[in-house]
C-alpha cells in the first residue's frame, strides 16, 4: 500500500525519470550515434520520432481497454482514464504528424504526402481530437461517458490500421523501425528514448486521470450514504446508462 | 546516391518543437491538476485540509 505523499507525487517521479532518459537518449542520438548512411544527419529525428509514435498507440490502446472496462464494469475511474489516455495520445499523434512532416521534407522533397501511412495517422488525430471534443459537448457525465467510450471503440478500429498500413499497401513511409529492421548503432538511444517517453506518457495519464476524476467529483453530488465513487457507476449515474 | 545535405537545420527543428511541446504540455497538467473544482457537496472552493478530494489524495 503506498502512502497518499508517494501517490500524489508518482506521476511527477514518472515525468522525471522520462525526462532524465529523453535527455541521455537524445545526447546519444544526436552526438553520439553515427548518421545513417543515406539520410545522413536527418535519420536522427527518429529518435524522437518513432518513440512517439509507439507511444501515441500505447496511449490510445490504454483509452481503448479503459473504454471496454467502463462499458463492462461501468466504475467512473474508467473514464477519467479513458479521457486522460485520448488527450495523451492526441497531444503524441499531433508531435508525431508534426515531426513526420519535418523528416519528411528533406527526404521525400514534401512536407506532406497522402499517403497510406500518413493519411490513416491523420484520421487517427481527427477522430480522437472528435472525440475529446464530443466530450466538451455532453454535459450529463453518464451520457458523456457511454457515448465517449463506444466513439473511443470504434475510433481505436484505426489503430491497427496506422500500424500495418506500411505492410498493407505501397507506401512511401519506410517499414516499421524495430530492432530487427534497425541497425544496432541505433538501438541504444531509440530504446532510451522509447522508455523515456513511455515514462512520461504514463505520468501525463496518472495526472490527467486525477483532474478528469476531480471535475467528475464535482458533476456528480453523491446521494444520501452513497457507494465508492470509484467503484460504483450505476449508483451514481441515475440511469443515464 | 549521396547523403541528404543540410540535415541539422531539420533535426534541431524537429527536436526543439517535441521538447517545446512535451515541456508545455507537462506544465499544463500541472497546472490545470491544481485548480479546485467546487466540493460535490456545493459549498465550492477548497476542500478543508487534510481532507481532500480523492483526486487530491492521490486517487487516479
Amino acid at each position: 500500500m503506498t502512502s497518499p505523499r508517494l501517490s500524489r507525487r508518482l506521476p511527477l517521479l514518472f515525468i522525471l525519470v522520462g525526462a532524465a532518459l529523453l535527455l541521455c537518449g537524445s545526447y546519444i542520438g544526436l552526438f553520439v550515434a553515427p548518421p545513417e548512411r543515406m539520410m545522413g544527419e536527418v535519420q536522427r529525428l527518429m529518435y524522437v520520432h518513432v518513440p512517439t509514435a509507439w507511444n501515441s498507440m500505447l496511449a490510445l490502446t490504454f483509452a481503448f481497454i479503459a473504454a471496454l472496462a467502463y462499458l463492462i464494469g461501468g466504475a467512473w475511474k474508467w473514464d477519467a482514464r479513458m479521457e486522460a489516455g485520448i488527450e495523451v495520445g492526441v497531444v503524441l499523434a499531433f508531435l508525431l504528424c508534426v515531426q513526420g512532416s519535418i523528416w519528411a521534407k528533406p527526404t521525400w522533397g514534401v512536407w506532406w504526402d497522402w499517403d497510406p501511412r500518413l493519411t490513416t495517422t491523420a484520421v487517427l488525430l481527427l477522430a480522437f481530437a472528435g472525440i475529446i471534443a464530443l466530450r466538451r459537448f455532453v454535459d450529463d457525465p453518464g451520457r458523456r461517458a457511454t457515448w465517449s467510450a463506444v466513439a473511443t471503440i470504434i475510433a481505436f478500429a484505426d489503430v491497427p490500421i496506422v500500424y500495418f498500413s506500411v505492410k498493407w499497401w505501397n507506401s512511401l513511409h519506410q517499414l516499421q523501425s524495430t530492432p530487427q529492421t534497425v541497425s544496432s548503432a541505433f538501438h541504444l538511444p531509440l530504446r532510451m528514448n522509447a522508455f523515456g517517453i513511455l515514462f512520461l506518457m504514463i505520468g501525463w495519464i496518472m495526472l490527467r486521470s486525477r483532474i478528469a476524476q476531480a471535475r467528475l467529483e464535482s458533476e456528480l453530488a453523491p446521494p444520501p450514504a452513497a457507494t465508492s465513487f470509484s467503484d460504483n457507476a450505476h449508483a451514481t449515474a441515475g440511469g443515464h446508462r | 546516391m549521396g547523403t541528404i545535405t543540410g540535415g541539422w537545420g531539420f533535426v534541431i527543428a524537429g527536436y526543439a518543437l517535441t521538447a517545446m511541446v512535451l515541456v508545455s504540455y507537462t506544465i499544463s497538467l500541472v497546472i490545470r491538476s491544481r485548480v479546485r473544482f467546487p466540493s460535490p457537496e456545493g459549498e465550492g472552493g477548497a476542500p478543508a485540509p487534510g481532507e481532500g478530494s480523492r483526486a487530491d489524495r492521490g486517487e487516479w
